[in-house]
């Protein structure tokens, strides 16, 4: 099964979305930051869908998501923002840039599961 | 193709893993939960193809969950099996009111895999953007007592409006109806329109009588000048514009009755929508009930050939007036008509130029009396009409006018004339005299008229007794 990539600065969020990915049966690439992200998307086959933070330092998670999604080859893979963000504005650009979907942390493993489930099986 | 999703929310982790295999083996990818809160989380989140939860289940029943998932908008078509323990109809009745596509009883798992395959809905592609914005926070058992106390607000007015049936009359029904409404929402006026009986019932503030009624008129296209019910009192608001008037079709057993329309206040456009939307669907039954009790007294109180009041009907008015005229002191003449040789009338004619005959008469008659007086069909050819606020006097030239006019109408049958004459009788209230007694005299004034000659008007004090002074002193 394809993998999940779950770019987030915080090693203990990426800990607790590992955590509920492997109960859920998937399992986790990771990635610290934005630039990391897109280049392992880039360079790593079997990355099946994303999880992806929006603040962090360097490339910020919605400018990774519009770099991305400008290849081609990107356009069908599913990208949900994982954060603490809940601003109108930028849940509008994350929707226009062709994000999947928006859960705000805290979030509940077991709804992030049937989130990731959902998209990663589509 | 993707696989169907399933939500799982079972009290017991083992029968729940038999069943999760079970369903895998279908092809079905279940999400299994104990916890009834976190099974109603995750179909909010992300909608699957069906909800299976127990019908009773610790914390929150499997019918409140499904009466949450009917009424979220993200999982109003997600279909909701419960199970319960036994297959009763106590708990398939409560399952189906709660909204649940089916109830299936548990260990019965080929019964639950066909009523699935039946009822799992495909959900709409994923371009569906979700959000999980409370953070996996919602408080569930908050959205459903809300859910819960909306649907027992709409019960409640349900109730209220179908209990208006009991009110007997469609003017009483929109008085009662009016006050239950504007208890519930802010309105400047309040209109409804029936078909049969054609009535238009209006609502307004009394200072907005005529905005209302012009606005009404404009919202229902009905016709006002047809039995008009206005109720004017300061339960409807003041202002005197605002938003446009809504409009609701009020349907009983397949057809149409009727039409609600309300003018909201500014603001008020959504709350008195889903009101009136409300009550104009449990309107139906009470308005028909009301309005077939009042053609059912119509008809018990008219005869059906000259639309007169019948014997009946005028013997009950007559008693409460004549306690009337006693009390006050009020003049009254009781006038009997009988058509002079109607026999033969209806041996030369036939039956139906009989008829024809008596439903003239009647309409003349009518048009010779004031709205004040009861004219009402004694029987056969005979009429009764009771003149109120009327002198001996004053009966004597009614009833010669009524006998010229009678005289004078050409009923034409098969277009063929035929002359009518009427004998009458007249008798005036002595103040103190029985109902039984005032009618006996009038009747034997006009078979005094036939005995003299037929087309003539005899009044009580003219022949068999003198005239009684007290009767003259009452009488001017």
């Amino acid at each position: 099964m394809k993998k999940v990539l779950v770019v987030d600065d915080s090693a203990t969020v990426r800990q607790q979305v590992g955590l509920a990915l492997k109960q859920g049966g998937f399992e986790m690439i990771e990635a610290t930051d934005g630039l990391d992200g897109a280049a392992k998307i880039g360079s790593l086959p079997d990355i099946g869908m994303v999880i992806l933070d929006v603040n962090m330092p360097g490339m910020n998670g919605i400018e990774m998501l519009e770099k991305v999604k400008q290849i081609e080859a990107n356009a069908s893979l599913p990208v949900i923002m994982l954060t603490t963000e809940g601003q109108h504005s930028l849940i509008e650009r994350a929707k226009k840039a062709g994000a999947k979907g928006w859960i705000v942390k805290p979030f509940k493993p077991e709804l992030l599961v049937a989130a990731v489930r959902k998209l990663i099986l589509a | 193709m993707s696989q169907k999703r399933i939500v799982l929310v079972d009290a017991s982790l083992e029968s729940s893993e038999v069943l999760v295999r079970r369903l895998h083996a279908q092809g079905y990818l279940v999400e299994a939960t104990t916890d009834p809160a976190l099974g109603a989380d995750m179909a909010l989140a992300a909608p699957p193809a069906a909800v299976i939860a127990d019908l009773w289940m610790p914390s929150i029943s499997g019918v409140q969950l499904c009466r949450l998932l009917r009424a979220e908008a993200a999982t109003r078509d997600v279909p909701v099996i419960l199970r319960g323990e036994v297959d009763d109809p106590k708990s398939r009745f409560w399952a189906e009111r709660a909204g649940a596509a089916a109830y299936v009883r548990k260990g019965h798992m080929g019964e639950l895999v066909r009523v699935l395959a039946k009822a799992a809905v495909v959900q709409p592609a994923a371009d569906g953007f979700f959000m999980q914005l409370s953070g996996g926070n919602v408080d569930i058992r908050d959205r459903i007592a809300r859910h819960l106390d909306a649907a027992l607000f709409d019960s409640v007015i349900a109730a209220e409006v179908r209990a208006l049936a009991a009110c007997g009359s469609v003017d009483r029904l929109f008085d009662l109806f009016s006050q239950l409404v504007s208890q519930l929402v802010n309105y400047r006026w309040l209109a409804l329109s029936t078909v049969s009986p054609a009535c238009f019932g209006l609502h307004y503030h009394p200072h907005s009588a005529a905005v209302a009624e012009a606005e009404a008129r404009a919202a229902l296209g009905a016709d006002l000048s047809n039995n008009l019910i206005r109720v004017a009192d300061e339960d409807a608001s003041e202002e005197q514009t605002g938003p446009k008037a809504i409009v609701f079709e009020i349907p009983f057993a397949g057809r149409i009755l009727g039409r609600l329309a309300i003018a909201p206040l500014a603001g008020g456009e959504e709350d008195a929508t889903n009101m009136l939307k409300l009550v104009s669907s449990e309107l139906g039954g009470p308005l028909r009930m009301a309005a077939l009790v009042d053609e059912q007294e119509r008809l018990a109180a008219i005869d059906p050939l000259t639309n007169l009041a019948n014997r009946r009907s005028f013997l009950a008015q007559m008693t409460t007036e004549i306690s009337r005229s006693g009390r006050y002191g009020l003049p009254l003449v009781i006038l009997m008509m009988d058509i002079d040789h109607f026999k033969l009338i209806n041996d030369t004619h036939g039956h139906a130029g009989g008829d024809h005959v008596l439903t003239d008469l009647a309409a003349q008659l009518r048009h010779e009396l004031r709205t004040s007086d009861l004219a009402s069909r004694w029987g056969g050819e005979e009429f009764i009409v009771a003149l109120t606020n009327t002198d001996l006097e004053g009966g004597r030239m009614a009833a010669e006018r009524i006998r010229a006019a009678v005289a004078k109408l050409v009923v034409l049958h098969d277009g063929k004339p035929v002359p009518v004459t009427a004998s009458l009788g007249i008798a005036s209230f002595d103040g103190k005299e029985s109902l039984d007694t005032l009618i006996d005299r009038a009747d034997r004034a006009m078979y005094s008229a036939k005995v003299s000659g037929r087309n003539l008007v005899v009044a009580a004090g003219d022949l068999d007794c003198p005239r009684d002074n007290k009767q003259s002193k009452l009488a001017s």
